[in-house]
């Protein structure tokens, strides 16, 4: 998420507001507010509705303790930062949607494991082949 | 809807066909970014 976050002010030129959504409390959502110093709102999705809808699966046990998952995590720590307390749901897997400005849905990324995140100029290309008026780039990620 | 969701096949379709509108709080938030691009980015766990 901070690599997103170092591309705010880019973001902010294409017209893109990122909303950041969350299904863990408010406490935890406002420690994470606080610790990384990210200024987007956060949504609290308590009922996880929000990934039902967009089909966001839970994951494996083998995909959280996968050797890729436990590197990541060790690359986390060797760069001075802790994983954090679990939340409430440790499969519940992430996603990334993307919804133009007339409201439709442009690009839709379901990760596949904890740490898959799209690529932040791949998704940002449909942003611009749409500013540019070319229409949407190619379909995204499929499930 | 169902069958769009089922299919994971959602690319070009109203985001306001997936539920977004029965979250009080996101309404409100998309309403106030009409006319924008919005990344969602939906979380695991924040631990």
């Amino acid at each position: 998420m901070s690599q997103l976050w170092q591309q705010a002010t880019r973001l902010d030129e294409l017209r893109v507001r990122v909303r950041l959504v969350t299904f863990d409390n408010d406490r935890m959502a406002e420690n994470y507010v606080r610790s990384s110093g990210i200024k987007w709102p956060l949504l609290l999705d308590s009922d996880q509705a929000l990934y039902k809808a967009y089909a966001l699966p839970k994951a494996s046990w083998w995909s959280l303790y996968h050797p890729k998952s436990i590197a990541s995590y060790l690359r986390l720590m060797a760069s001075g930062r802790m994983p954090g307390k679990p939340g409430s749901d440790l499969r519940q897997l992430g996603g990334d949607v993307l919804i133009d400005p007339a409201g439709i849905v442009r690009f839709h990324h379901v990760s596949k494991s904890p740490h898959d995140r799209p690529d932040i100029d791949y998704v940002l290309s449909h942003v611009e082949s749409g500013n540019s008026g070319a229409g949407p780039a190619a379909n995204s990620v499929g499930l | 809807m169902n069958e769009k969701r089922l299919s994971g096949n959602i690319v070009g379709f109203p985001a306001h066909d997936f539920d977004l509108l029965d979250q009080e709080g996101v309404r409100r938030q998309l309403a106030d970014d009409r006319g924008y691009w919005v990344w969602l980015v939906l979380h695991r766990h924040l631990g």
